[in-house]
Order: C-alpha cells, then sequence, then structure tokens
C-alpha cells in the first residue's frame, strides 16, 4: 500500500485513525476510573492497535516477510533487555552478538545476490568460463535496511545505558511505525517511544489535524505532480545502452536529480503529516539540501536522520576526528562507502559512496588549505553539480552505463539538436560549429516534463521548504532556524484561504493519482 | 498552538474536509454519469454515441461488458484480432452470442490476462485466440490494463465500480467529460463495443488516412513487428499455464489459436533479423502443447495463417498494389474479409483459399515449415525490389506511423 493509492487515503488511514481515536478515548476513559491491570491494557490499546495496523500495512506488501520483522523486532528487544541487565564483558559480547545478529540479516537479504554475483563474474573474468556459485535469488524485504539501523541505534544505545524501561508493545510500534517503516526517516528510540506512551496523543485534536493534513498535502504534491511528472525524462536517458547525447544526458540528469529529492523528501513530508495526525513528531529529514554550499552542508540537509545514524554510530565509532587527520579522512571515506552500500548492493552504489566521501576529503583539505568560501553562488553551484555527477552513478543501472552518461554530459556522444532548429544551423555555422539535427530521442519536449522541471528547480533553490512554511507550528522534533523575516507570507497559518489552497491541491493530487507510482527510496 | 487557534484550526480542518469532499464527488458523480469513455455501458444507448478515432480505455469497457454480456463465443489477441475478426458471425457460429475481447497494444501476458477473465465472468463455449510470434513475450503492452482491472475475486461489479469512480477522478476525463458535454468531443466513429468488440472500420480508415495512407504506414508497421521480444520461454510456459488453466474451467471448451496472418513481408522481416529459427521453434512449441492438451481431453487446436500464401502475398501499394490494399490495412492489421476467412478455415463456412491456412500438429509441422522456406525463397527470386525493401527499412531509424 503506497501513501499515493486511493487504498491508503480512503480505507487504511480513516480506519486506523478511528480505532485509534476510539481506543484512545477508551483509555482515557478507564484511566480516569481505576488502575489495575485490565485498565493498563486498556491504556497500551491505541498503541497496540496503531502496532497492529503497522504490521498490517507491512504484510500487505508481502505478507511472507512479516514473522522475519515480527521475529527481528521480538529478538533485539530481547537483546536490549538482557544487554541492559548485563555487566562488564558479557554485556559487551552480547551487544556484540546483537549487532552480528542484525548485520548478517542485512548481509544475507539485502547481499547475498550481490556477493555471489561479484564472485561469479570475477571468476568469469579469471578463467572465462562461468559462475563458481548458483545464483542465490534472494528477495529483498521491503524496509529491511531502516528497520535494521533503527533496531541497532536501540541495542548500542541499551550497552550505553542510554535506554530507559520501555514496553514491549511501544518497542513494536517504534520499529514498525506504518509512516516510516518502508523509508524512513531513521527513527530514534529516545525521541519516539516516550511520544507514543504519552496519553495526550491519544486524544483526537484539531490542531495536529489541520498541521498533519497540510504537510502532508504538500508531501503529496511533491510526489505526484512533480517528482513523477519528471520520471519520464529520466528513465529512458538512464535505460541500458540509451547513449544520450549532450542535451538528453542534461536534462535527464537533471530531472532526476529533482526528481529524487521531490519524491524523497515528498515521502518524508507525507510521513511527517501522517504521523501528526496520531499527535506524534517525527524528525527532519530533508533541509532544502540543494541550497548547499559545501557538501558536509548538503549531507546536514539530505537524509537527515541517515546521515546523523551515520554520523553517530559509524564514523564516531570508527574513531571521527579524534586520532589526526589522515585518520578522519579514512573514516570519513569509509563511512561514506558503507553509506553507499546500505543504499543498494552494487557496484554504482559503492562508487557513489566512495564520491561523496572523497568530496568530503576534498571539501576538508580545501578549507584546511584556503578557508570557508565566502563567495555568494559558486560554491552552491559548485556543490549541487557533485551531487549531481554522484547521483549518475546512484541511478544508473551498471557503471558502464553510468560512464557513458557522465560522458555525455560532456559531449562524449555527440550533440545533436532538434530537427525544428534546423533553420538555425546557418547561425551556428557562423560560429565554426555544426551540429547534427537529427532530433531528441530520449526527452518528450512537448509533455509537461520540462516545465516541470523548470518549476521544481525554482521551489528547489529558490522557495522555502515544508519545515520553513510551517515553521511557526513545529512540524518536527527539532526546531530549525530560519532568518528573520525571511518569506513571511509562505507562512502557513490556519486561515480560510490556506485550507482552501490545500484543498485545491489535494484534489489536484487525486487527479494526478491514476498513475500510482513507487516511491524511489523503497528499493533500499 | 495556543488555545486561541483552536476554532480557526476547528474551521480549517472543516472546510479543508468539506471542499475536498464536494469537488471530488462532484467530479465523480460527472464524470460517471457522462462516462465518456464508457467504462461501464452494456445495452446502453450510450453505446451508439459517436467518438473521435482514438478509442480511450477501450479494455476497460470491454472486460465490463463481457461481465455483462457473458457470450458463448470470444475473440481474444490484440489489434490484428480486434480489428480482423467480426463479431457479426452468425454463419458460423448460428444463434450464439459473440464478442470480441481482443484489445489494441495487448502483449500475450495482457491477453492471458483477457482470456481468463473471459472464462471467469462468461459462460465461454469457444475462444478464438489470434497469437503471433513477435508479440509473443511477457513485456507489458500498450492496452492500458491497470492493476485490479482484471483481478480474479468476488463481487466483479463492486470492485469494478470502485476502480471506475477511481478512474473518473483524473484531469483527462474531466476535460473529455466537458468536451462531451460541450459537443467539441469528436464524433468520427462508433465505439468497439456498439459493434461488440470489433474496432469500428471507420476509426481503423480514418487513422490510417491519418498517417498518410496505406503505403506510409507500412515501413513503420514493419519496423514494429520486427521490433518485437518475442517468442520468449517464459512467455510459452507462461501461455502452457494458461491453457491449461482454461481447459480445467470448462469441459466443453473449443479453443482456436491461430497464427495472424500479418503481411508476407513481415515473415521476412524475421527473417532478415535473424528470428526464423525462434519463429520455427515456436510454430512447433504451440502445435506440441495443442497435441498435448488434446491427448488431455481439452479441445485445443493451432492454425497457422501467416507464411506466404494468397492472401499474405498481397501486392502493396510500393509495388504495384493499389493505394489501399484489398485484405490489409497495412503489413500487420488484415481486414475482416480475412478474418471472415479465416473463422471458415477454423469452423466451416464460407470459402478460403486452398493454401490459406495450415492446422499445426506434430506432423503437419515438418512439411508446413519446409513449404514455408521454399515460398519465402521462392518469392526472394521473384521478387527481389520487395525483398531489398525489406532489408532496406531494416536499415533505417525507427519510424513512428
Amino acid at each position: 500500500m503506497l501513501f499515493n493509492s486511493f487504498s491508503f487515503l480512503f480505507f487504511y488511514l480513516p480506519i486506523v485513525l478511528a480505532g485509534y481515536f476510539l481506543l484512545g478515548r477508551l483509555a482515557l476513559a478507564a484511566a480516569a476510573t481505576s488502575t489495575d491491570t485490565a485498565t493498563t491494557l486498556r491504556r497500551l490499546a491505541p498503541a497496540a492497535w496503531l502496532a497492529c495496523a503497522s504490521l498490517f500495512f507491512y504484510g500487505w506488501w508481502d505478507v511472507r516477510y512479516l514473522p522475519l520483522l515480527l521475529a527481528s523486532i521480538s529478538i533485539n528487544y530481547a537483546g536490549g533487555r538482557l544487554i541492559g541487565a548485563s555487566t562488564g564483558a558479557a554485556r559487551r559480547r552480547m551487544l556484540i552478538a546483537a549487532l552480528l545478529l542484525n548485520l548478517a540479516l542485512l548481509a544475507w537479504y539485502k547481499y547475498a545476490n550481490f556477493f555471489v554475483d561479484s564472485v561469479n563474474a570475477l571468476a568469469a573474468m579469471a578463467d572465462g568460463g562461468r559462475g563458481v556459485w548458483p545464483s542465490l535469488d534472494v528477495v529483498l524485504p521491503i524496509g529491511i535496511s531502516f528497520f535494521t539501523f533503527t533496531q541497532i541505534a536501540f541495542l548500542v544505545d541499551c550497552y550505553r545505558g542510554e535506554v530507559r524501561e520501555y514496553r514491549f508493545i511501544h518497542y513494536l510500534l517504534f520499529v514498525s511505525y506504518f509512516p516510516h517503516l518502508i523509508a524512513g526517516p531513521v527513527l530514534h528510540h529516545r525521541d519516539m517511544m516516550p511520544q507514543f506512551a504519552d496519553p495526550a496523543s491519544h486524544r483526537p485534536q484539531a490542531a495536529n489535524f489541520a498541521i498533519g493534513l497540510s504537510i502532508f498535502v504538500v508531501g503529496l504534491a511533491k510526489k505526484v505532480l512533480i517528482a513523477d511528472t519528471l520520471s519520464p525524462l529520466a528513465l529512458p536517458v538512464f535505460a541500458t545502452g540509451a547513449q544520450p547525447t549532450l542535451i538528453e544526458a542534461w536534462i535527464g540528469v537533471l530531472a532526476y536529480t529533482f526528481q529524487l529529492y521531490f519524491d524523497f523528501s515528498g515521502y518524508s513530508d507525507m510521513a511527517i503529516g501522517l504521523s501528526r495526525l496520531f499527535g506524534v513528531k517525527l524528525p527532519l529529514n530533508f533541509n532544502s539540501p540543494y541550497k548547499a554550499c559545501n557538501i558536509a552542508e548538503f549531507w546536514r540537509r539530505w537524509h537527515m536522520t541517515l546521515s546523523r545514524f551515520l554520523r553517530d554510530y559509524l564514523y564516531i565509532a570508527l574513531g571521527g576526528s579524534r586520532h589526526g587527520e589522515a585518520r578522519r579522512y579514512r573514516n570519513l571515506l569509509l563511512t561514506m562507502l558503507l553509506g553507499g552500500l546500505w543504499h543498494g548492493a552494487g557496484w554504482t552504489f559503492v562508487v557513489w559512496g566512495a564520491l561523496h566521501g572523497l568530496y568530503l576529503v576534498v571539501q576538508s583539505g580545501w578549507q584546511r588549505a584556503f578557508g570557508v568560501s565566502t563567495a555568494r553562488w559558486w560554491p552552491a553551484a559548485l556543490t549541487l553539480f557533485a551531487v549531481m555527477l554522484a547521483w549518475i552513478f546512484f541511478r544508473a543501472p551498471d557503471l558502464v552505463t553510468a560512464w557513458n552518461i557522465l560522458g555525455a554530459l560532456f559531449g562524449a556522444n555527440g550533440v545533436s539538436l532538434p530537427r525544428g532548429a534546423a533553420g538555425l544551423a546557418p547561425l551556428f555555422a557562423g560560429w565554426a560549429w555544426q551540429p547534427a539535427f537529427d532530433g531528441i530521442r530520449w526527452i518528450q519536449l512537448a509533455g509537461p516534463g520540462l516545465p516541470v522541471l523548470l518549476l521544481a528547480m525554482l521551489l528547489a533553490l529558490r522557495a522555502p521548504n515544508t519545515q520553513e512554511i510551517f515553521s511557526h507550528y513545529q512540524p518536527c522534533i527539532e526546531t530549525i532556524l530560519q532568518r528573520r523575516g525571511q518569506l513571511q507570507r509562505w507562512q502557513w497559518r490556519p486561515t480560510r484561504r490556506w485550507s482552501m489552497g490545500f484543498a485545491a491541491l489535494f484534489v489536484l493530487c487525486i487527479f494526478g493519482m491514476n498513475r500510482v507510482t513507487e516511491f524511489l527510496y523503497f528499493q533500499f | 498552538m495556543d488555545a486561541a487557534d483552536q476554532p480557526r484550526v476547528r474551521s480549517y480542518v472543516t472546510l479543508f474536509g468539506a471542499v475536498a469532499a464536494a469537488a471530488l464527488a462532484i467530479v465523480a458523480a460527472l464524470n460517471y454519469l457522462v462516462d465518456p469513455y464508457l467504462l461501464h455501458q452494456w445495452d446502453s444507448p450510450l453505446l451508439q454515441r459517436l467518438r473521435p478515432t482514438h478509442e480511450k480505455l477501450s479494455v476497460w469497457g470491454k472486460t465490463y461488458a463481457v461481465a455483462r454480456y457473458r457470450p458463448a463465443v470470444v475473440y481474444i489477441g490484440n489489434s490484428r484480432t480486434e480489428m480482423g475478426l467480426s463479431a457479426d458471425a452468425d454463419e458460423v457460429f448460428p444463434g450464439q452470442s459473440v464478442f470480441n475481447s481482443a484489445v489494441s497494444g495487448a502483449s500475450i501476458g495482457d491477453a492471458m490476462q483477457l482470456a481468463r477473465h473471459a472464462a471467469r465472468v462468461s459462460r465461454i463455449d469457444t475462444m478464438v485466440w489470434g497469437l503471433d510470434a513477435p508479440s509473443f513475450s511477457m513485456e507489458p503492452g500498450s492496452a492500458g490494463i491497470e492493476p485490479g482491472l482484471l483481478e480474479a475475486g468476488p463481487a466483479f461489479f463492486v470492485r469494478r465500480a470502485l476502480l471506475n469512480i477511481k478512474r473518473s477522478l483524473t484531469l483527462d476525463m474531466t476535460q473529455d467529460t466537458l468536451r462531451l458535454l460541450s459537443g467539441s468531443y469528436g464524433q468520427i466513429c462508433r465505439s468497439s463495443l456498439a459493434l461488440y468488440g470489433q474496432r469500428d472500420q471507420r476509426c481503423v480508415s480514418d487513422r490510417i488516412h491519418g498517417w498518410g495512407g496505406t503505403a506510409k504506414a507500412m515501413i513503420p508497421r514493419l519496423q514494429e513487428f520486427g521490433a518485437g521480444a518475442g517468442p520468449t520461454p517464459r512467455a510459452l510456459q507462461a501461455f502452457d499455464a494458461t491453457v491449461g488453466e482454461l481447459c480445467r474451467s470448462s469441459t466443453h471448451l473449443r479453443l482456436r489459436l491461430y497464427i495472424n496472418p500479418t503481411h508476407a513481408m513481415t515473415m521476412d522481416v524475421l527473417y532478415y533479423r535473424g528470428r526464423w529459427a525462434d519463429m520455427e521453434r515456436w510454430q512447433g512449441d504451440l502445435a506440441a502443447l495443442a497435441e498435448r492438451y488434446r491427448q488431455q481431453g481439452c479441445d485445443v487446436r493451432v492454425h497457422d495463417f501467416s507464411g506466404f500464401n494468397s492472401i499474405t502475398s498481397e501486392a502493396i501499394p510500393q509495388f504495384g498494389g493499389g493505394r489501399e490494399m484489398q485484405y490489409y490495412w497495412e503489413a500487420s492489421h488484415y481486414r475482416d474479409n480475412v478474418g471472415r476467412m479465416i473463422l471458415a478455415r477454423l469452423f466451416g463456412g464460407e470459402a478460403a483459399p486452398d493454401d490459406f491456412g495450415v492446422e499445426l500438429t506434430p506432423t503437419t509441422l515438418p512439411a508446413h515449415q519446409q513449404a514455408m522456406r521454399a515460398a519465402r525463397d521462392a518469392r526472394h527470386a521473384s521478387h527481389p525490389q520487395q525483398t531489398a525493401f525489406v532489408q532496406h527499412l531494416l536499415t533505417l531509424p525507427r519510424q513512428q506511423p
């Protein structure tokens, strides 16, 4: 079930909301009257209902992996309790065992195919024969990267003694909570479990509905009206063997750059909005990343919850910047390489991660040598260009295609202009340039794609983001700092004008929802 | 948010809900009632309404109609069958209800879904299924079959009503509803539903005219035929399972598979693209499949109308033929006079030329394939210009009709 589907919007969500607040009302009434075991159970009923609904949501994709999710949750919860109850070396051994178990699960489901295929490819290269191992064809359970990382953080914090006593039902809900389960944000137990246990969230509040609905509509519009319209511009350019020419490559790569942002940040907005309907705030995941002036800032703005996880549980665990510059660079490279592999089991993701690691190292070295640039525009433009180049590897089906598209950006596949522009040939000839007028094969120039691409660039680079629009009403767990007086008229208020505007946007999204498309981040 | 905001917030939510719900309800009701694409019409005067050449969402209308009409005879396939086989076939199927459930752009995967759907929702005695090698792959077709449209399950009409409401909440349908109400919607030809599933010849003729005539449509159609990914083993496996399912669904089902009589040049396209051996293997697989199911008591037969016979070898406009061909709209779509000959060969009736249509069995196959090869080589020798034309068009960039 997708957030941008009719079954979710008009059946699942209303039923889950109604059940949650009905049980919430019963829980609040019970809490006021007595304190026995039955009352305790009633108090937990809203969270239990939401957890069951979340498991149903997960099972809707593929019920075969529901036992895997439940086993992972149960074992990690028990593991966390045991770690918390142990001391000394036993505590450390318990943590290592639990971490290994999680990593083994991830390795099998996410990386076994990649490993076998890579070994077979190497063997084939070495002796020209067939692969040595049979193909495994392990199917990737959706969301496994997210629920595994979430629980690794829980285990580590149990080891560090940073976890207070939690009920199993709240832990189950924390891991399986449907707004984030499939594609994040990566949640932290410290932020979430107290909210699940808070009886105030069991009471329907108009403010939460107003803010949640509005943020959800923004996310839905990002996905349905922008990202899905950009998809046809990118899809054919990244196909194997497409060999795009210069203009096609630029449009295709730019389209993917902005499609990914609007798709993923749209999903995050929808998750934040949906969760707010239940009175639960989620962490911020995007903060206008394409406005970043350097790569480090980009990672503080892009998929922020994952960046924090990688920083807190990988980079710092590797030593961070504690042992000199060389070790710091090594740690940066390793963190980004593993971050790349987390996104997907393939060499393209390894190269993508390595590129970002390299960018961070170069930026760090540059800043040491020349200081932080205060120039107005080129640092942001250069950052966006570097990010865009890396996205080619992130999106391409294989390295050969990625290199081809990269070359095409610089004219390696030639330049072909639309046939209709053939009349300009004499003008170009005057500049000693004789391009071909063989037409644009992979881009539909007449469709809505190109105007939407321009709009997407304008919105991503110049407009306030969702959190800035709703900043007066604390849309997320964190508060983001905003320059004073900036874009005051774009600040959301619960007025009739905003309400009508969002209702119209919602109707427009519904009109665009007949082509239901998956979110790009579901594959990770 | 402070307490002073609470009334404003409540009215915000109420207004949002009211405006969105009212807008969606009005649009859904309007589109559902006007139904510009005939998504849920059968036995309705709306079927006679003239419409533009391009029949949008015809798969929706046909899957609904077949459930309402519940025909005894159904045709399955892609646009070749949809255009070529007339449901007005009383001489072949006297007293029986006939419906052409073939859909333009259907891959074999789509056609299998349509066949299973027809068997589920109707009482099929006879199924006539047009096949061809290039479209015999599991690649998604362009028939517009959407998730849920052909799913098995109870309460078909309830599920379908929900799907129709969902589909009615779209911009394109709303625009076409408004065009229809304002009288600016095209009025060129009749819906295929008005002709029991066969495409209105006026639509086809208008379309061909729009492309610049039969001659202009030849090259793109031949290129399109050669570009198909089939036949593939995966499609054969799925097809085998579907035939098995159909045989199990009814003990008295007559299943007639036929290879479409596309123009002889389409065979040359396969030959020069190095696909001839694949095509012959596929013919053999179909013959073996039919034989196996016959031995299990299922009435399955397969005929081949393709190749180089007196129908498929008609001269094309570029080489001495008329501006319009007698048997073909263009290279890959035959007219319904050919369709009548197909039905005559399969079920008896009006005469078809002796060389048109051969039943494929493990016994007849070697001789048939030998004859096809000989006819191909003879044609290449006797029609060098046509042969060179085919070879040349395969070197050209892909053209759109």
